[in-house]
């Protein structure tokens, strides 16, 4: 494990993954773009409004998924100091924040059709939006201190407190009344949901992922050539000090 | 309708679909342009920081 945990050799292979990563991230995002609109039926309840839904689902796994990373990158900053477990769940909640929001705004084009409404103050619904908050949380407590460890430290500790929320949004479904369909993937005894429909859906779902990971690699760059910027200037302004604070040469 | 007028018409569902797509097509590239951009101006940073520094030895 910490033999990633060098910057350095972070930045190496990270420059080696990203080609790659960037190609199957655009291919998968074609791909599943032609698979969603074109190859995948209407439905029979549902009509063509149902292809809403090679948006909205992979976003809103996305906003959990991407919350968890972030969470448990927290963890492992607080717990173990890992030099890029900060850097990585700082990287990651910006990009989570906008598939939360991506997430919202679909569900609201998906949600008028069908049940005749924009938004319900329902389980679901307003679980997601707390979700889209905490990150907004998470993004400001880590910019509002001079100093970026006690950010980042303030940070992870709001990342790991709102975790609770995560089994809420998944579960909200089952445990309260609401508007919003249950489960139809990730569900004990399999999905529900045709083969038809499910494999553009995982297309497009890995497809966001790979974007995800992506920008999440290129990020985690942009940071670490921050800090060094930083300790660059730092030093540099060492230097200037200590020349004016040098001793002058004594007239003799 | 004809082929392309029936799939631009979604059914009728069009003032949801298209949205639904143009906004997660927005929301991808902005965050890639934004990504990108971040990084290209750190990384100029960098290379100016580090020609001074050079100068200056």
């Amino acid at each position: 494990m910490h033999r990633f945990a060098n910057p350095a050799r972070f930045m190496r292979l990270s420059a080696t993954l990203l080609p790659w990563l960037a190609a199957a991230a655009a291919v998968l995002l074609a791909l599943g773009l032609y698979l969603a609109l074109i190859v995948a039926p209407a439905d029979y309840q549902q009509g063509e409004a149902v292809r809403i839904m090679y948006v909205h689902v992979p976003s809103a796994w996305m906003a959990s998924a991407v919350y968890a990373l972030m969470a448990l990158a927290s963890a492992v900053a607080l717990i173990w100091r890992h030099p890029l477990a900060d850097i990585a769940a700082q990287s990651a909640a910006p990009l989570g924040a906008a598939f939360t929001l991506l997430c919202l705004v679909t569900g609201s084009l998906w949600g008028e059709p069908m049940w005749g409404t924009w938004w319900v103050w329902d389980a679901r619904l307003t679980s997601v939006l707390v979700l889209f908050f905490l990150y907004l949380g998470y993004i400001a407590l880590a910019h509002a201190f001079d100093e970026p460890g006690r950010g980042a430290r303030a940070g992870a500790i709001l990342a790991l407190v709102g975790i609770v929320n995560l089994p809420i949004i998944k579960f909200s479904v089952d445990w309260w009344n609401t508007l919003h369909q249950p489960a139809s993937v990730f569900r004990l005894g399999g999905p529900t949901i045709d083969a038809s429909m499910l494999w553009p859906l995982l297309v497009m779902a890995l497809g966001f992922t790979l974007f995800f990971a992506t920008l999440l690699l290129i990020r985690m760059r942009t940071l670490l050539i921050a800090a060094k910027i930083r300790a660059l200037r730092l030093s540099s302004l060492e230097d200037e000090s200590a020349v004016i604070a040098a001793p002058r040469p004594a007239m003799q | 309708m004809s082929g392309l007028g029936a799939f631009l018409a979604m059914g009728g569902y069009a003032p949801f679909v298209w949205p639904a797509y143009g906004a997660a097509l927005m929301v991808l590239i902005v965050l890639l342009a934004w990504t990108l951009g971040g990084y290209r101006k750190r990384q100029r940073e960098l290379e100016a920081l580090q020609r001074k520094g050079e100068r200056r030895r």
